[in-house]
Parts: structure tokens; C-alpha cells; sequence
């Protein structure tokens, strides 16, 4: 294992270490920036991590609401914080809080097992991770407020690697282009929205690191073969997913769809792949089912409950209106189709996912104006056409890649059908919007695909500038970025 | 044992050379006619980019906008009603007044209506330093009321009474941990002028220091900021002179 590491180091060149130095410092960055428990569903995330790290189990009860632990209320009380609002910024109020702070942890605080709230029917692996920089912040003598960077960093660390999947990625996909590795990994890197999430306590982050090593496990599948370290690489993945977020299970579609298309490449060899394909399943699944059946003893659901948690609610609408309601998200309604989006989001893909992916921040409640976000729309329209451009420059290689293009391509379309239909599910069950464009992030690895395959519309000489000029953009993408977060929080 | 494959093997070490790879060290460089292309590509990919995001980017950091001194969400009121009948008030307790402080802006939560007659007091301490009354308005942007110069303080009280003929609606009424429904008054405290978004960055971030983690400061922030950008220039020079490690 440690040769196979060693191996990697070596053959990654120092520019690819680079873009992931890059990712940890963006996300280092956003952590230390972005206010105390600002980040989408903060509180309940933290604060289950903290039941974990102090009890050293995950809640047996959800809540609607979140009641932390005493210190950290006291921390959200002081702050003082709401959704819409913005924190006072009195240096004496600061100093008062962390006076108290101390008085508290000297004083013992009992785990609050209603803190992870609504977050308590997620699996707890995300949680087991986190609670180490916890317990050793702890052990140090910091506060809530400290313990809370702790978590963070370690998030950051968990995107981080999350990104060097997406480099490795990449470097399947264009082994013989070097800067595409760069360009696409540093598009990903300095991608503010997730610079700004993997620098909270938010479990979408190891869904996240999830799904890019598993484009990057099926890519490696289609280019050298289905190893069996490959197999068991691909289930492990899903598993962690899964054992991190309970809606992640678009990971397993994924997984499937790639195995499906993967076994039609390879078809002389089934006497080999299937086998390992099977592994592969075996691995993401079987751990999940052993889980289940001992809920009872672990306080673990690994289904979290989806479909039952809002009995009062049951999904009584049939696949026609599902088919109404994707339709109505990803295009303009149709006269003969009932009105799906009555409120927010009214323009679904505008504002659910390009807006949010030009920058959205805080608890998703503030971003750039929609005016600057139009921007985003000339980006990647600009990108696809480019790439567009750039596969057919080189469709020799297009036709020899046909099937794992057709695998990403329906990988990523896979994924947002899941995303989807539970956020059609979510809309029945509580009237509210659910797609956020976090939840496609798992399949961040494509957008670097996407930039990568961009750059080969150009000839081979533009290709390091304009890798170059990627890494401008970006730069200065995070630098507005930070500048709406400055101008929301503390101006 | 790998799988046998039914596309040929890509993998970078039996690939041929890298067709963008620059010259490597012991390259005859000098003897190659320089390309324009390259740089061509450097210049309008960084024009474009100028374009489409700096110049916004400038433009918003030159713009001028109000320099909110202070402001207030969550702390206690007086009451904990989400509306204000006529002739009742209500009060945003623990207001952390800053020097400087010579409007106010409030936030009650009317929007598109028309708004009842406010009397706003703010005190600090126990003195009244600013009275005033507003008359009814068309309540679709926040209420702003000059009250001239004020005592610097940490527990500065705001009121708002409800003069009538109508209900006044707080604008933001939330659960939180499980209590009562409370409805803070938003209030910003604001300085005399505008100033440069630029111009308040170092204010801004000294902000952004507080109520964080102990090791956290504008220190912290800058540097990790700057490290960032240092990162990202390292990595275009990488980039630029062709030099990513081994061979391209």
C-alpha cells in the first residue's frame, strides 16, 4: 500500500500537487472566513458530530430542531446569528463570549442528543471522522468556537482529497496532456461554492470526495481494466458515500450504470469482469444491509427514513407527474402541464443550480446579483460549446472512448435524476424546494472534464496559457466571491 | 490480474511523447523561432477574462455604499409578539453602539404596504440620545432615520412605538432551540457617508476575526488569502514555463 502511495506521488507531477495544495489552502480559507455555523445546516451537522465525540454514538432520536450542546447554543445565541441577518461585530461582545465560553467548559457540558436534529437520520461515518480533530481540539483546551475550526479543517482535508480524485480524473481521462490535468483540477479547486462548503461541517463533503474517486475508479476501469483493487476501490466508495449521507444513494446508480456499460466493453473477458463486478456491488452493499438488520443495536438507519419520515405526507403522485416535474426543472412549463414550481424557485435551473454555481453562500440565502450571475451562464455555455468543439478535433479518440464518454455523460445525467426525484419526493412531502447544487457536486470531476475537454478546441501551443488563464479566472472568481461574502457578513 | 481490455492501453508511461510538452532542458530553445500563438492565446484568454470578471470585480469594489458601523439581529426585544398593535412598542435590547453612529436603519418588515407612524428612540445606557417620529410610508425598503450624533456604548436599547392607525409587522419572527417564537427588529447602525466597498476591506476583515476560533484573526484571514493566490501564481509560472515535474 505504501509503495502503491509512494508510486502516485511520484507520477503525479508537482503541478497536480499544486492544484491540491490549492484546494486546502481555498478551503482553509473559506473556513476561517465564513462566520461561525454560516455554513448550510451547520449547527445540526456540528452538533451531532459533537454528540459522536463525546458519547461515542450516534443520536438514536431526530427532531425538527436543533437543541445543542449549552456552549454551543451559547456560541449561536452570542453571535448573534440568524439566517437573514448579520452578526454584530462588537470587540466586547466578542471578549464577553469568550469568557463565557471558557466559564462553560470548565463547568462540564452534558451531549445534547437533540442537537443533529433532522441530520440524525444520516449515517454516521462523516461524523466518526470529524470527531477526531473534535476530541483533539478538546484535548487542548479550545472552546466550542475552536472545536468548530477543528471540524472544518478536517472537512477541508476530507474535499481536499475530493479534489485530488477529480486530478486523477482527470489524468485517466487525458494521459497524455499534462496541462488538462491543471486546468481542469484547478477549475475544480477554486470553485468558490465549494471552497465555501468543504470550509464548513457539512456531510455533503465526503459525498463529495465519494463520487469523484468513483468517476475516477470506473474511468480507470474502462482505461487499464477492472482489477480486482479496482472493484473493491469502486464499492468502497459508494459505501462511503452511502455511510456518510443517506440521499447519496445516486451513488449506486451510478455505480451500476457504470458497471453495465463497463461489462458491455469488455464482454470477451465476462468471465473476469463479472466476478469483480459483483465484488464491486458486494462492497458498497453488503455493509449497508448488515447495518440495517442491526439497527436496532447501533441506533443506525441506514435508509434515514426517506419515505417515512413525513407520513402526514405521503407521495401520492405517479411517475407522469414526476416526468411534469423534470421537465418543469430543467425547461420551461408546457401549456397542458400543472404548475409545479408555484413558488421558489421559479426558474428552477437558473436558480437551483447556475445562479448557485456562480456563487451562493451563507445557508445558500445570498449570492451574487443576478445580473453578475449571468456571467456563469456565458461560462458554461462557452465551455460546452468548446468542448464540444475540442472532442470533435479529436474524434478518433472520441470513437475509442465512446462507451466511458457515454458512462460520465450518463453518469452525471443519472445522478441529477436522483437528485430530482428526491427533490420531487422532498416537495410532496413538506411543500418545500430540495435540489440544491451541492447535492451534484459528487460529479464535480465532470465540470473539470468539461474545462479540460474545452481547452482542446485550441491548438496544442494555447494549451498551457490558456490552462493559465483558467487559473486567473478562477482566482479572481473566489476574489469576487470573498467580496460578496465581506460586503454580507461584516460591511 | 488485470482484466484483458478491449481498447488499447492509455496509460501516461506508454504513451508517445506529450505533443504539448515544451522543450525539456537540454532542448536547443534558443534555435526555435519564437510563436506569437502562445502569447496571442495568454492575451485575449486574459482580455476576456478582464472583461468579464475583473472589470465587474473592480467596479463593484470602487462603488460606493453606506458604512454600517454596527447592526444587530438576534438579540433580546422586549416582546416577543411578531406584530405591534397600535400604540404598543417594542425594543431591541443589547444594540452595540459604535463611534460614529449618526443614522438608523430598521428592518420592521412591511413590505409593499403602507406602514403605521413610528416613534423611534434609541438609548444608551439610560439616556434617550436620538427621538423621532416617522410618518406613515410605503414600508418596501427598510426605514432609515437620521438621529445625529450618539454616545458610544454596548448596551444601547432601540424602540419603535406604534403610533397608529395600523399594525406594525416585525420582520423576521423565529423558533429557535426549541423557545418561543422570538421577533428580533433588524437594526443597522450607519456612519455619517459612504465609502469604497475597498475602502472598508480593512475593517471588514478586522471584523471577520471575531467570534471565531482563538487562532483566528485578519491575520489568519489575510495570510491564508494570500497563501492562496501565492499558490495559484506558483502554479501558473509552473504551468507557463512548461515544468510540472518529470518529464511532460
Amino acid at each position: 500500500m505504501r509503495a502503491r502511495i509512494g508510486r502516485l506521488v511520484r507520477r503525479l507531477p508537482l503541478a497536480c500537487w499544486l492544484v491540491v495544495l490549492v484546494a486546502a489552502l481555498h478551503g482553509a480559507a473559506w473556513a476561517v472566513l465564513t462566520p461561525a455555523f454560516q455554513g448550510p445546516d451547520e449547527i445540526a451537522h456540528f452538533a451531532y458530530a459533537e454528540y459522536v465525540a463525546k458519547t461515542g454514538k450516534p443520536p438514536s432520536k431526530a427532531s425538527s430542531f436543533s437543541v445543542p450542546d449549552a456552549d454551543t447554543v451559547a456560541a449561536i445565541e452570542a453571535l448573534p446569528w440568524s439566517v437573514d441577518g448579520k452578526p454584530s461585530w462588537s470587540p466586547d461582545a466578542d471578549r464577553d463570549l469568550e469568557r463565557r465560553l471558557d466559564r462553560l467548559d470548565r463547568d462540564g457540558v452534558a451531549a445534547s442528543e437533540l442537537g443533529a436534529a433532522y441530520q440524525a437520520t444520516n449515517p454516521p461515518l462523516y461524523q466518526y471522522l470529524v470527531a477526531i480533530p473534535y476530541r483533539l481540539a478538546d484535548a487542548l483546551g479550545g472552546t466550542t468556537l475552536d472545536r468548530l475550526l477543528a471540524v472544518r479543517l478536517a472537512t477541508v482535508a476530507i474535499g481536499t482529497v475530493g479534489v485530488l480524485f477529480v486530478v486523477l480524473l482527470l489524468r485517466e481521462l487525458f494521459p497524455r496532456r499534462r496541462w488538462a490535468w491543471v486546468a481542469g483540477g484547478l477549475a475544480v479547486a477554486l470553485q468558490p461554492v465549494l471552497g465555501f462548503l468543504i470550509g464548513t461541517v457539512n456531510n455533503d463533503v465526503p459525498v463529495l470526495t465519494a463520487g469523484a474517486a468513483l468517476l475516477w475508479l470506473l474511468t480507470r476501469a474502462f482505461r487499464r481494466g477492472l482489477t480486482w483493487p479496482t472493484a473493491v476501490g469502486l464499492g468502497g466508495a459508494v459505501l462511503a458515500g452511502l455511510l456518510s449521507k443517506v440521499s447519496a444513494y445516486g451513488l449506486l446508480a451510478v455505480l451500476g450504470w457504470g458497471l453495465a456499460v463497463l461489462a458491455l466493453q469488455q464482454w470477451r473477458s465476462w468471465r473476469a469482469v463479472l466476478p469483480r463486478a459483483v465484488v464491486a456491488v458486494l462492497v458498497a452493499v453488503v455493509p449497508l444491509l448488515l447495518l440495517q438488520a442491526l439497527r436496532d443495536v447501533h441506533n443506525v438507519d441506514v435508509t434515514g427514513g426517506i419515505g417515512t419520515a413525513h407520513a402526514d405526507h405521503p407521495v401520492t403522485q405517479g411517475p407522469r407527474d414526476f416526468v411534469s416535474y423534470l421537465w418543469q426543472f430543467w425547461l420551461p412549463q408546457l401549456p397542458f402541464m400543472d404548475e409545479q414550481f408555484p413558488g421558489y424557485p421559479h426558474y428552477p435551473l437558473w436558480e437551483t443550480y447556475v445562479q448557485a454555481f456562480a456563487g451562493r453562500f451563507g445557508w445558500f440565502s445570498f449570492g451574487f446579483s443576478p445580473e453578475a450571475s449571468r456571467t456563469m451562464i456565458a461560462v458554461l455555455v462557452g465551455l460546452g460549446a468548446a468542448a464540444a468543439a475540442g472532442l470533435a478535433r479529436h474524434r478518433d479518440a472520441l470513437r475509442r472512448d465512446a462507451l466511458l464518454l457515454l458512462t460520465l455523460v450518463g453518469a452525471f445525467v443519472g445522478y441529477a435524476l436522483m437528485v430530482n426525484l428526491r427533490g420531487w419526493q422532498y416537495r410532496q412531502e413538506t411543500g418545500e424546494n430540495f435540489e440544491q447544487v451541492r447535492y451534484l457536486f459528487p460529479m464535480i470531476g465532470l465540470y473539470g472534464a468539461l474545462v479540460a475537454a474545452a481547452l482542446l478546441a485550441f491548438p496544442p501551443r494555447w494549451h498551457r496559457p490558456l490552462t493559465a488563464v483558467v487559473a486567473v479566472a478562477a482566482a479572481l472568481h473566489v476574489l469576487a466571491s470573498w467580496g460578496v461574502v465581506l460586503t454580507r457578513y461584516y460591511m | 490480474m488485470p482484466v484483458a481490455r478491449s481498447v488499447p492501453s492509455m496509460t501516461p508511461h506508454d504513451q508517445p511523447p506529450d505533443p504539448d510538452a515544451p522543450p525539456g532542458p537540454s532542448a536547443p530553445s534558443a534555435a526555435r523561432a519564437p510563436s506569437r500563438g502562445p502569447l496571442l492565446a495568454l492575451v485575449v484568454g486574459l482580455l476576456l477574462v478582464a472583461v468579464l470578471v475583473a472589470r465587474p470585480l473592480v467596479g463593484a469594489a470602487l462603488d460606493d455604499r453606506e458604512e454600517l458601523l454596527s447592526t444587530n439581529t438576534a438579540v433580546a426585544v422586549s416582546t416577543s409578539a411578531r406584530v405591534v398593535r397600535a400604540g404598543d412598542r417594542t425594543c431591541q435590547r443589547g444594540l452595540y453602539v459604535p463611534d460614529g453612529v449618526r443614522r438608523v436603519r430598521v428592518f420592521p418588515g412591511y413590505v409593499g404596504r403602507r406602514s403605521p407612524s413610528i416613534g423611534v428612540t434609541l438609548e444608551v445606557g439610560d439616556r434617550i440620545v436620538a427621538r423621532t417620529r416617522v410618518a406613515r410610508f410605503v414600508s418596501d425598503r427598510p426605514l432609515t432615520v437620521a438621529i445625529g450624533a450618539v454616545a458610544t456604548g454596548d448596551d444601547g436599547v432601540l424602540c419603535l412605538r406604534n403610533a397608529g392607525p395600523v399594525d406594525l409587522s416585525l420582520a423576521e419572527a423565529r423558533q429557535q432551540f426549541g423557545g418561543e417564537a422570538r421577533a428580533p427588529v433588524r437594526v443597522d447602525l450607519l456612519g455619517p457617508g459612504e465609502r469604497s466597498t475597498l475602502a472598508m476591506v480593512p475593517d471588514a476583515l478586522e471584523r471577520a476575526g471575531r467570534f471565531k476560533a482563538g487562532i483566528v484573526g485578519w491575520g489568519t484571514i489575510v495570510g491564508l488569502g494570500a497563501a492562496l493566490l501565492a499558490a495559484v501564481a506558483a502554479l501558473v509560472a509552473v504551468v507557463l514555463r512548461g515544468r510540472g515535474g518529470g518529464a511532460s
